[in-house]
């Protein structure tokens, strides 16, 4: 088993790991058809930096399960478990980032009444309206990150890998900017100029909400919080019933969980170790499958004498 | 598919209606920059002879500088700015629709045009210019 990554989760890492490769390059393909179309619509160019800062996420992703693979050393004698959580903060930053730039540069778009130019272009000598080409980047722009996005998110829940799951919801707000963005187009077609800033407004809006929820998520994480649901800032089902179930089996003892990456660290405060169970698996209270998820359970002892001692 | 959506009705409309302004009163309000050379006025005026004829729409000239009738232009007040040359870097390119390049002069800091400029936005009105100026580029 590498240090990080639980033994039974290797064949689904793989899986992500190409299909995070596939989604890099997509999305550049996305890049360069909504780059050569973009012309000086404010809802392409708030779709176009999107589709830029998405490949954050599964750049992240990637070297983070790189590095998560390595083994303890003498400076990093924990390991690198903790580098998704990592990962996961830096994929939610640029998520909030650019949802509030996008914010402000619709807002300011609509504040200053910018009028967007779209013109004609000539494709096979016959001149079309450019926004017709804008459309066609945008359906292209919208399935690409459609698929990528299905197939992320189950993914994400089976490696409880917060960093794909941003990336999926990255995804997300991907192919609602490409429907939102085709309305601002058609919108500056039928004269009415703020449809471009108003639709590039409200795709901002919704990246912004998904950034700052992962944002909470990820800090909550990274100060020791309980272990959070993938899709809110709530506590994870399972570390309730992981708590649920320790409190049961040590009655009076304070139990502590937090989330180190994708797995959970138990701490029983004022218990002593029962000596006839050493595996943190047998104190998983659901499916047996997911046991990984509770990586290490540690008990301070009640007594005067007390001291960690740690099992599995 | 583009050939097909190319087809659909009355689309891009001007959001201010300067196209259908123009038919409708048969007026073009044309800023006029003084001091163009001769070859450049000869072609802008092919370009306002063919915008005539497609809108039914006589110009009506103004004369200024170049700033001010940009600011006039920029507010609404001329559909339509003539006789202006400028930098292929120059600021105003974000700030109004430059047309197509005429007569373009290569110089040591940098080329030169003079350009027919139209209002932001005004998608119809600024392709029918810019089909017209691509016309006259066309003729001798």
């Amino acid at each position: 088993m590498s240090e990080g990554i639980p033994d039974q989760l290797q064949g689904v890492m793989r899986r992500a790991e190409r299909l995070e490769w596939w989604s890099i390059a997509w999305t550049i393909s996305v890049i360069v058809i909504m780059g050569a179309a973009m012309g000086s619509s404010q809802t392409m160019k708030t779709a176009w930096i999107e589709d830029c800062l998405s490949l954050i996420p599964p750049a992240v992703f990637l070297i983070s399960a790189h590095v998560e693979r390595r083994s303890a050393n003498a400076r990093f004698p924990n390991g690198f478990a903790r580098v998704p959580s990592l990962a996961f903060v830096i994929a939610a930053a640029a998520l909030t980032a650019l949802g509030g730039t996008l914010l402000v540069d619709s807002a300011i778009s609509l504040i200053s009444q910018e009028h967007a130019t779209v013109a004609a272009v000539h494709v096979f000598g016959k001149e079309i309206w450019l926004g017709w080409i804008m459309v066609s980047a945008q359906v292209y722009s919208i399935v690409v990150p459609l698929v990528l996005g299905r197939l992320k998110l189950p993914l994400a829940k089976l490696l409880n890998d917060k960093t794909l799951f941003t990336d999926a919801m990255t995804q997300k707000a991907n192919w609602m900017t490409g429907i939102a963005g085709i309305g601002g187009v058609i919108g500056i077609g039928l004269g009415y100029w703020w449809a471009d800033a108003v639709a590039a407004g409200l795709i901002s809006l919704d990246i912004l909400n998904d950034g700052i929820r992962a944002l909470r998520a990820a800090s909550a994480e990274l100060v020791d919080g309980a272990p959070r649901a993938l899709d809110s800032c709530d506590i994870a089902d399972d570390a309730s019933a992981l708590h649920a179930a320790l409190d049961a089996r040590f009655p009076g003892a304070e139990v502590h969980l937090r989330e180190t990456g994708r797995v959970i660290n138990a701490q029983i405060v004022g218990a002593a170790p029962p000596g006839d169970t050493l595996d943190p698996r047998d104190y998983w209270p659901g499916d047996p499958n997911r046991a990984w998820r509770l990586g290490r359970i540690s008990f301070v002892l009640p007594s005067s004498d007390r001291g960690d001692v740690s099992e599995g | 598919m583009l050939l097909c959506l190319a087809g659909c009705g009355n689309i891009p409309k001007d959001p201010e209606g300067t196209l259908d302004r123009i038919r409708r009163e048969h007026v073009i309000r044309v800023g006029r920059v003084e001091g163009g050379s001769v070859a450049d006025a000869s072609k802008w005026r092919q370009v306002l002879a063919r915008l005539e004829a497609s809108t039914s729409a006589k110009p009506v000239f103004r004369s200024g500088m170049l700033e001010p009738s940009l600011l006039d232009l920029k507010a609404g007040k001329l559909d339509v700015v003539v006789g202006g040359r400028f930098h292929e870097k120059t600021p105003w390119k974000t700030r109004v629709t430059l047309g197509p390049p005429i007569g373009r002069i290569e110089t040591p800091t940098g080329a030169t045009a003079s350009h027919i400029v139209v209002r932001n936005g005004e998608n119809a009105w600024i392709m029918l210019v810019q089909r017209e100026t691509e016309a006259a580029g066309r003729e001798p």
